[in-house]
């Protein structure tokens, strides 16, 4: 079985859970979901990059997986898990069927479409009445006995999925995905159904963008349309750039970093956008290969000083 | 695998191609071409730049579709059948240029030719590491394809293709690149593909001494036609091929 | 036919602006092989600039077209300004790299809008009227100002469709954005020539700010919602097409001008986008594209 390092996993994940146990108070909470969740989606944002594409529609997921748990639990008071999973459920067949019909087209036309879907989702929902429309859905809450737990909660599922990402994408499967970017022409004479593996990757990033999605309608309690515009996914592509893309966690790095940045930057009103637009441009011109790429040269000039260590050849950014 | 399994008793040819053109806008780029390939043989396809080699490997292969014409791949009418069903078939094919993943591994590189014929780690595992102690590549299959030198890629390309265990591995220019003993050791390669395996090679190559050493049969493409086929000593002496193509010219 | 025709005219009052934005857009595209998230911002600042310096210009004695003329040319020399900073100091590192100057550029936006937002205030800023009064075109009713707008507007696209067809620098534009490679082995310098694809393109958002100053919204943000239309226009038009620019930039005003007049800007906006989708199912690589 190829290694998955499942020991850092655990104890990552212990780590992960001590904070949320340690930490008390609304503060707190909040920030340590909104981290989660951000590196949920910075996560699901990079999985399709395994097949060389920008998804722009994960914003539009993120909304569905929200709006799912808001009209199970604030229209129709059904039970949590119900709640929680509707959203995603959703999610599967429609970025199945959004899949297939555009994963036939790539590079920045289908970054268009998912853009163009997001935003037509969004604008949907705004003329929603019965899901209150431009004001948005507010009274969606998880039950009592989650209330305080919610900060462990929320990290158990993200970390439970986060891990699924990476061992999916270790797998023969997440090979593939990786050989079709590099080179489609060559999965497909061996006979590998190449929009297959497209939409399958697309459903299995998506569902977690849903899930996302869900757990921060739970989180925040009361959702809107605005919430899920194209600043998600734009947001999310930042996390996973500047954490670095060659690795999950890249992402996660990425999302803790800037969602925490982002967070001590609102306290500062206008200067919210020095801090936060000053970060990305600083990060991109320094740092080109995200903190992984800055950590793996620093190591590489540290360690061995004599020898030259052959880099793993970067992923070449489709065209 | 052994050579029965892909062995057709009927002596039927494993692809046939009857007047096969290609028009791409105003240029035509193969203008009636037959071509037959036969069961266990090793096929040379040659011709001069821009005589149509790799459109008609595109075309049988099915990456284009043929303007006019009729292709029939192991026995059932394949005009016009996507890429995709052509490979699940059987006929795999390597291209001329980067025809391997840069960023993965050699022997995940190997794994990708695997995924749709078996499945379970043990047993692709176990086919890439067939694969790559044929082809010579055992020593580098953890090393990423994209830092590998020329003829270990080539390499590469040839053995993600053939771990599909293709009934007609179809090799587009492999030989480019490589040094006088790569090239040898790739002919017995070739060789033992055939006699162990019972797969059938149809071969583009410009290295002539190659095709001539290697190939049962060649058949010359001149200006999207076929010019002449039959054994290396035939076509060889053949003056028309010899005019167009290989006359006056030292042989490398 | 009276709203036949009046909705034609919107479309090219929308269409106008659109297009002088997305030939900016897509030449970057076509050069650079980048999106440029900045681009509202060097239009939005021209728009700023001249309700900034128009008002004292006048005060000091010059009549109103000519104090628009000067606040203007200021504008549109500081927009040039700021965007030979960004090229110089960001931009340049990521052409072709599409994700990286992606974030790259959205960080700038984000960066220019705080400086935008603290420097001009975020409220709306009005521009006096330069050509007040109103006429009819075969009965169909527009201001003289809009009017005016769209034939500077007709001018400038027609201007700029010829020099890249006949002069030097327009066919090495041309050159570069078919292919890059083989225009520097035949010699035309790359990074000059980006430099200047993307000043000119600079220079014609600047001047679309210009324009539209008099007649719309002035506000720190107004960039961003045009930036992403026309986002739409030059994709569905074909990235890299000076005439799929043009006829993606109509595309998305006709239907903003038939959408707004049917029902209300936010169908209209829906409907844009699920023509976007459409168009791109059927025509992959744009109304006019090419590879």
């Amino acid at each position: 079985m190829r290694d998955l390092h499942v020991p850092w996993w655990l104890a990552g994940a212990t780590v992960a859970i001590a904070i949320t146990l340690s930490f008390k108070g609304a503060y707190a909470a909040s920030l340590m979901n909104l981290v989660a969740i951000a590196a949920l989606i910075a996560a699901s944002m990079r999985f399709v990059l395994l097949i060389g594409e920008l998804s722009f529609a994960t914003s539009a997921f993120v909304g569905l997986g929200a709006y799912g748990a808001g009209i199970a639990t604030a229209l129709f008071d059904w039970p949590f898990p119900v709640a929680l999973i509707l959203g995603p459920l959703a999610v599967i067949v429609v970025s199945a069927l959004f899949g297939y019909v555009t994963l036939r087209i790539k590079g920045p036309y289908f970054m268009l479409i998912g853009f163009a879907f997001t935003e037509a989702v969004r604008i949907s929902f705004t003329k929603v009445n019965a899901i209150g429309g431009v004001t948005g859905l507010p009274g969606i809450f998880p039950p009592q006995f989650l209330d305080s737990w919610m900060p462990t909660f929320v990290a158990l599922v993200v970390i439970g999925l986060l891990f699924g990402l990476y061992a999916v994408e270790k797998s023969d499967f997440g090979k593939t995905l990786v050989a079709i970017r590099d080179n489609e022409d060559i999965a497909r004479t061996v006979g590998v159904d190449v929009l297959a593996f497209k939409v399958a990757c697309f459903v299995i990033a998506s569902f977690c963008a849903g899930v996302a999605g869900s757990l921060q309608a739970f989180v925040n309690n009361v959702i809107s349309p605005s919430d899920f515009g194209f600043l998600v996914a734009s947001f999310a592509l930042a996390y996973v750039k500047i954490g670095g893309e060659s690795s999950i966690f890249g992402a996660i790095t990425g999302a803790i970093f800037l969602s925490l940045l982002g967070s001590y930057a609102l306290g500062f009103g206008a200067g919210e956008h020095f801090i936060y637009g000053g970060a990305m441009v600083l990060a991109m011109l320094l740092m080109p290969k995200g903190f992984i790429g800055l950590f793996a040269t620093l190591r590489a000039r540290y360690s061995r000083p004599a020898k030259a260590t052959p880099l793993a050849a970067k992923p070449v950014a489709a065209q | 695998m052994s050579a029965s399994t892909h062995a057709r008793s009927d002596g039927a040819p494993l692809l046939r191609a009857v007047g096969l053109t290609k028009r791409f806008g105003g240029l035509v780029a193969v203008s009636g071409f037959d071509l037959e390939v036969r069961q266990g043989e090793i096929l040379g396809l040659i011709g001069p730049n821009g005589a149509g080699k790799s459109t008609t490997f595109n075309l049988i292969s099915g990456f284009i579709k043929p303007s006019a014409g009729s292709l029939e791949v192991f026995g059932r009418d394949c005009t016009g059948t996507s890429a995709t069903k052509i490979s699940r078939m059987g006929l795999t094919r390597t291209f001329q240029h980067g025809s391997y993943m840069r960023s993965l591994t050699v022997r995940d590189n190997i794994l990708v030719g695997t995924v749709h014929w078996l499945s379970g780690r043990t047993a692709r595992n176990r086919r890439v590491e067939e694969t790559a102690a044929i082809l010579g590549l055992s020593p580098y299959l953890e090393a990423i394809a994209g830092t590998l030198p020329h003829g270990i890629q080539r390499l590469v390309s040839i053995a993600i293709a053939f771990a599909a265990r293709p009934r007609l591995l179809c090799l587009d220019e492999p030989l480019t690149g490589l040094n006088q003993t790569e090239v040898a050791s790739t002919l017995d390669v070739f060789q033992s593909i055939r006699r162990d395996f019972g797969s059938t090679i149809l071969l583009v190559e410009h290295n002539m001494k190659a095709v001539m050493a290697v190939c049962d049969r060649i058949v010359v493409l001149h200006h999207g036609q076929q010019l002449a086929s039959g054994t290396p000593a035939e076509v060889r002496s053949n003056p028309e091929v010899i005019a167009a193509y290989l006359g006056g010219r030292h042989e490398h | 036919m009276q709203t036949a025709l009046q909705l034609l005219l919107t479309t090219l009052q929308i269409g106008a602006v659109y297009i002088l934005f997305s030939l900016g857009l897509t030449l970057i595209f076509g050069i650079m092989r980048v999106v440029n998230f900045v681009h509202g911002h060097f239009f939005a600042l021209s728009a700023l600039l001249v309700s900034v310096f128009m008002p004292p210009v006048i005060s000091a004695g010059f009549s109103v077209p000519l104090a628009y003329v000067l606040a203007g040319s200021a504008a549109i020399a500081g927009s040039l300004a700021l965007a030979l900073a960004v090229y110089k100091f960001g931009l340049s590192y990521f052409q072709r790299d599409m994700e990286g100057a992606f974030i790259f550029t959205m960080g700038m936006a984000i960066l220019l809008d705080g400086v935008f937002l603290w420097l001009f205030g975020g409220s709306v800023r009005p521009v006096p009227q330069i050509i007040t009064g109103n006429t009819s075109i075969l009965g169909a009713s527009v201001s003289v100002q809009r009017l005016a707008l769209c034939l500077i507007a007709a001018l400038v696209t027609v201007l700029l469709y010829w020099a890249l067809g006949a002069t030097k620098l327009g066919k090495a534009l041309r050159a570069v954005a078919a292919d890059h490679e083989a225009a520097m082995l035949q010699g035309i310098p790359y990074n000059r020539i980006a430099l200047t694809g993307f000043l000119l393109a600079a220079f014609l958002a600047a001047f679309a700010g210009v324009l539209i100053a008099p007649v719309s919204v002035v506000s720190p943000v107004m960039g961003t919602d045009y930036l992403m239309k026309t986002f739409v226009a030059i994709i569905v038009g074909g990235l890299g097409s000076v005439r799929g620019a043009i006829v993606g930039a109509l595309f998305v005003g006709s239907i903003e001008a038939v959408g707004g007049y049917y029902a209300d800007a936010s169908t209209a906006t829906i409907a844009v986008f699920v023509l976007v989708i459409l168009v791109l199912l059927i025509r992959p690589k744009g109304l006019l594209g090419h590879a």
